[in-house]
């Protein structure tokens, strides 16, 4: 019996350590395209709108997923504390009931895809949970006040003008949940006034902090703050809300039920097991039919981090374990690694070579995946610089983004901004070491030429310059430089012949929508 | 008992947080000068402005700071010196005209070591109270969030102006830029802003209103502006921008116009019109002068060998364009010009100058110097330069000047990178300016002292309450302007004046 009940927190710690099983890449990505830095400065940044403090949080806990299995324990450990204090909050019985809102956690994660380069929230692979959270504590705090000194109704008041500020979305949620458990208070006066006064603080406070206290957030935004936006080019994908809106509504219905016994009879007790049974096996198909299983989508995350650790054998072998028509992606990244290789004439033709469109619900761009990394392992040094600005301006400022640019100044010569950017790493926990690392290159930066990463880029950088753009189409951009590079090798030859040859032969438009 | 013990636990605690920083009464004399951040050292500071908090960028235990003049002293600890303001404000006064004497020392393994010590000159010409600035990322293309914020230069207050987010929504952004003041007067403010809810807001004496500047007849809305002295006129100059991207060049970014011309904006009638249109001549950068008699501006002479306007041609030849400074005659009463009259032949040097400002005084002008184009932020070459106006000011023997120093680099204010945006302040002895002069990507505005003869000192940077501010802040300030006082709209009247329809104008031609 004990292990029994045990059992569901032991789920909500697998559901996550399943991240780290099936989805490394993810979470590494995901901990690449954050930051979080140990300075009063970073916080100051964050709180400039509500919900800053959830958002710091979940920068904080991203940094983590460094070690992928270590990122996924804390969540798994996280959501387990989630089932614990649900249940407690409602007096829930059944404690799988309360793993429900856990498995919509699980698939914030799991159908991002794409989006984890484009979402601009902070953080936002633990906002969700440390939101719900928080939501959960408060309830659970104003269920146990006493019901006497207008305790509550302060509360409800009280934790909304503070926790909006802090937690933003969640903030407001935790006031409607205060509202629907007031169901249970005695009279009902108070139960009415507790409701008004949690409709009129979830109106009211987030108008307020608009109009005295944000200007970061336009009003037609002020309620949603702290959840992530999935839009691209001003075009929603609101399939990706569904997570979010299944988490909201069980937890709200389990306060609206709170408390409401089924009578036991024999037949209502079948029903409601079968119920169950059925909404288990629901939410587990769910789970597992939402889950993003691109197989492209995954060959480039994998692919990212072998290039990242310099690991070009391996980017090769990445390229056979998923089957289907590649991206240019892919492509891109192959070619780079056999280009390093030294084996582009030899080899190339035994790759698979296509343009599958990546799945995903918005035109993506590689300028804004993989193409700052190409750029710089292609010494197109400033055009990397660029785009990891673009993306840093739009997207929000990564650990990713800040190597690179370490990287791009560096290999420009430009020593004081490469330290700057430095300075910024050695600031996380656990990029330190790197940015140590290639402090020395600013000290001494000969001993670039001894760098495995940055010494082959250094015979490609050009001397001569061009006053140009690539209007956002890398590989075309790529092959134009390959091509004009003054007395450029036989394996650059190769490779921009060979590129033009298969969009010759495959009529693939060479333009990225 | 026990309650004696916490309590008697927590006053020492509490003695001990507070405990004053003291010299060291032993140390080894270094011949060397401390290595801080921000390089305070030698640098002349108005009498009114907020502490110059510092930073010493070096491994050590411990640091102590005295900071002393005519008696008054004050001593900071740890290794960020952050003088008590109250303190500051009494020991500039009492060191105005003279000077601070700044000592460092260090303490590593218990061991101290003290440095060469600087000093910092207090001049008793006071400073602006207030700048305001816009709060950019030093960005291509994208933008995100944009600010326009004031600062009070006594203090570390800070406050947004405007802010973009308050308009942009995920289908469209919005830029907001070119803030500029009626003679310092945050009362008599405009700026613009680009794509959603786009327009140009005009804020005189307590009226705000939105301006439509869109016409058929314009290259663009207005875009660099410059506010008569005295009436309600503002220049424009008219633009139409493109934007291009060194493939190896450290200067990265180029942004040239192809076509750009001068216009009048009549506040009151909301009526434009043409002041410069010449053919094969970009118009660019009007500045009033303190009489509002005349009308400075930059003018390049570029002629298309293509039939028409050619982006890929302005692209390639794009260090053949070279700015001049020109003037022309303004009759208030007319509201007429006069023809255009060349101040400074910058090309006749091969060079190319941007952005003219002319002092409260009307004697010297102040401008920046690159080798080509009007994009000088990102040309590390681009230095400041200033010259002398005279009545005989009709001038293109740039030689003869340079050589009687009536045109000359503002050495003192210059480094070896970037300095180019410049405003004066309202009594003329300051001029902020923009500068990458720390590393060469993000700009920060920097002050110098510009005395009767037109000599600048050493400048120092915007002191921030955290030192570490600047180092850690990845967005550049854009377009710093002294102020008399602060803005008092808020981000939310300005973001609700900006969704409001922009009053359309109306355009009479020349």
């Amino acid at each position: 019996m004990r292990v029994n009940r045990s059992l569901p927190y032991l789920f909500a710690l697998l559901a996550a350590l399943l991240l780290a099983v099936f989805e490394p890449d993810l979470l590494y990505t995901a901990e690449e395209h954050s930051l979080f830095l140990d300075t009063p400065f970073f916080l100051e940044q964050q709180m400039v709108r509500a919900g800053g403090l959830l958002t710091w949080a979940g920068c904080y806990l991203t940094q983590f997923f460094y070690y992928p299995l270590l990122g996924a324990t804390i969540l798994g450990l996280l959501w387990a504390f989630l089932v614990w204090i649900i249940r407690y909050t409602f007096d829930i019985k059944s404690p799988w009931l309360a793993l429900f809102p856990v498995l919509c956690l699980l698939m914030t994660i799991t159908t991002l895809g794409y989006w984890v380069y484009y979402l601009k929230l902070p953080g936002v692979l633990f906002d969700a949970t440390l939101g719900t959270i928080v939501a959960m504590a408060l309830v659970l705090l104003y269920r146990r006040l006493p019901d006497r000194y207008f305790l509550r109704p302060l509360l409800i008041a009280l934790s909304t003008c503070i926790t909006y500020p802090l937690f933003g979305f969640y903030g407001l949620w935790a006031t409607l949940m205060m509202g629907i458990v007031a169901e249970h208070n005695r009279t009902k006066t108070q139960r009415l006034s507790a409701v008004v006064l949690a409709l009129l603080s979830i109106i009211a406070v987030p108008l307020l902090c608009y109009h005295y206290v944000y200007h970061e957030t336009n009003i037609v935004n002020i309620y949603w703050t702290a959840l992530p936006v999935y839009s691209v080019q001003g075009a929603r994908s609101f399939s990706y809300y569904t997570p979010y809106i299944l988490l909201v509504v069980s937890i709200c219905l389990m306060a609206v039920f709170m408390g409401h016994e089924v009578t036991k009879t024999r037949r209502t007790s079948v029903v409601v097991k079968v119920c169950r049974s059925v909404g288990a096996l629901l939410t587990l198909t769910a789970v597992v039919v939402s889950w993003n299983r691109d197989a492209n989508f995954h060959r480039e995350l994998a692919m990212q981090r072998c290039i990242e650790k310099q690991a070009w054998e391996e980017v090769l072998s990445t390229v056979h374990k998923w089957k289907g028509e590649p991206t240019r992606a892919v492509c891109m990244m192959q070619n780079l690694a056999l280009y390093r290789l030294g084996r582009t004439g030899d080899e190339i033709f035994m790759y698979p070579h296509g343009a599958a469109r990546p799945n995903a619900p918005f035109p993506i761009q590689s300028v804004h995946t993989i193409g700052k990394q190409l750029y710089l392992q292609y010494g197109v040094v400033n055009y990397c610089y660029r785009w990891c600005m673009e993306d840093g301006v739009e997207y929000g400022w990564t650990v990713e983004r800040l190597k690179l640019m370490a990287k791009c100044s560096l290999l420009n010569g430009e020593m004081a901004v490469a330290q700057r950017f430095l300075n910024l790493l050695k600031k996380t926990t656990f990029h330190r070491g790197w940015a140590k690392r290639y402090e020395t290159f600013v000290h001494q930066p000969q001993f670039m030429m001894h760098d495995p990463e940055l010494a082959p880029i250094l015979p490609l950088l050009r001397t001569d310059d061009f006053l140009t753009s690539d209007q956002s189409q890398l590989e075309m951009f790529l092959i134009e430089q390959l091509i004009s590079t003054p007395g450029n090798t036989r394996e650059q030859r190769d490779l921009a012949n060979f590129i033009m040859r298969y969009y010759r032969r495959n009529q693939h438009p060479l333009v990225e929508k | 008992m026990k309650t004696r013990h916490i309590l008697l636990l927590l006053t020492v605690a509490l003695l001990t947080a507070c405990r004053q920083a003291q010299v060291p009464a032993v140390f080894q004399q270094l011949q060397k000068e401390a290595p801080i951040y921000p390089d305070y050292a030698g640098v002349t500071i108005p009498v009114n402005i907020a502490p110059l908090n510092f930073e010493l960028l070096l491994t050590a235990d411990d640091a102590v700071a005295r900071f002393s003049a005519v008696g008054h002293e004050i001593v900071c600890g740890g290794l960020k010196m952050c003088p008590d303001i109250d303190e500051w404000r009494a020991l500039t006064a009492a060191a105005t005209g003279k000077q601070i004497k700044v000592e460092v020392y260090a303490e590593k393994d218990g061991k101290w070591v003290s440095f060469m010590p600087f000093s910092i000159e207090v001049s008793p010409d006071s400073i602006d109270t207030w700048m305001s600035y816009r709060m950019i990322s030093p960005s291509y293309v994208s933008y995100e969030e944009l600010t326009i914020n004031q600062r009070c230069l006594e203090t570390f207050d800070e406050e947004v102006i405007v802010d973009n987010m308050l308009c942009t929504t995920e289908s469209g952004g919005q830029c907001v830029n070119c803030h500029s003041y009626q003679q310092w007067n945050p009362e008599r403010m405009q700026f613009h802003a680009r794509q959603t809810h786009g327009g140009t807001l005009i804020a005189y004496d307590g009226h705000v209103e939105k301006v439509n500047m869109q016409h058929d007849s314009l290259l663009s809305a207005g875009v660099y502006p410059a506010w008569h002295p005295t009436e309600k006129l503002i220049a424009y100059s008219t633009n139409k921008t493109m934007q291009s991207f060194h493939t190896t060049d450290l200067n990265k970014i180029e942004v040239q116009d192809t076509e750009s011309d001068l216009i009048l904006y009549d506040v009151d009638r909301h009526e434009v019109r043409t002041i410069e249109q010449q053919p094969n001549e970009l118009e660019i950068f009007p500045c009033w002068s303190p009489d509002g008699r005349w009308l400075y501006f930059c003018s390049a002479h570029f002629e298309y060998k293509t039939d028409s306007v050619s982006l890929e041609e302005m692209t390639l030849r794009a260090k053949e364009v070279k700015y001049n400074i020109y003037r022309k005659s303004f009759d208030a009463q007319t509201r007429l010009f006069g023809n255009r009259e060349l101040v400074f032949a910058a090309d006749s040097l091969g060079m190319s100058a941007t952005l003219p400002r002319i002092s409260p005084d009307g004697r010297w002008l102040l401008f920046t110097l690159g080798e080509w184009g009007c994009f000088h932020i990102w040309h590390h070459d681009a230095d400041l330069w200033m010259m002398e106006l005279s009545d005989s000011t009709s001038l293109n023997h740039q030689a003869e000047m340079i050589n009687e120093k009536t045109v000359q680099p503002l050495d003192e204010a210059n480094s070896d990178d970037t300095e180019s945006y410049h405003s004066w302040s309202s009594n003329g002895r300051w001029v902020v300016f923009s500068s990458r002069r720390y590393d060469g990507n993000f700009t920060r505005p920097f002050f110098t002292h510009i005395d009767k003869d037109g000599h600048a000192s050493k400048p120092f940077e915007l002191p921030t309450a955290d030192p570490d501010r600047h180092r850690q802040l990845l967005k550049s300030y854009n377009v710093p302007e002294f102020m008399k006082g602060p803005v008092k709209l808020s981000p939310q009247e300005v973001a609700n004046a900006l969704k409001t329809e922009g009053k359309p104008i109306s355009y009479q031609s020349k």
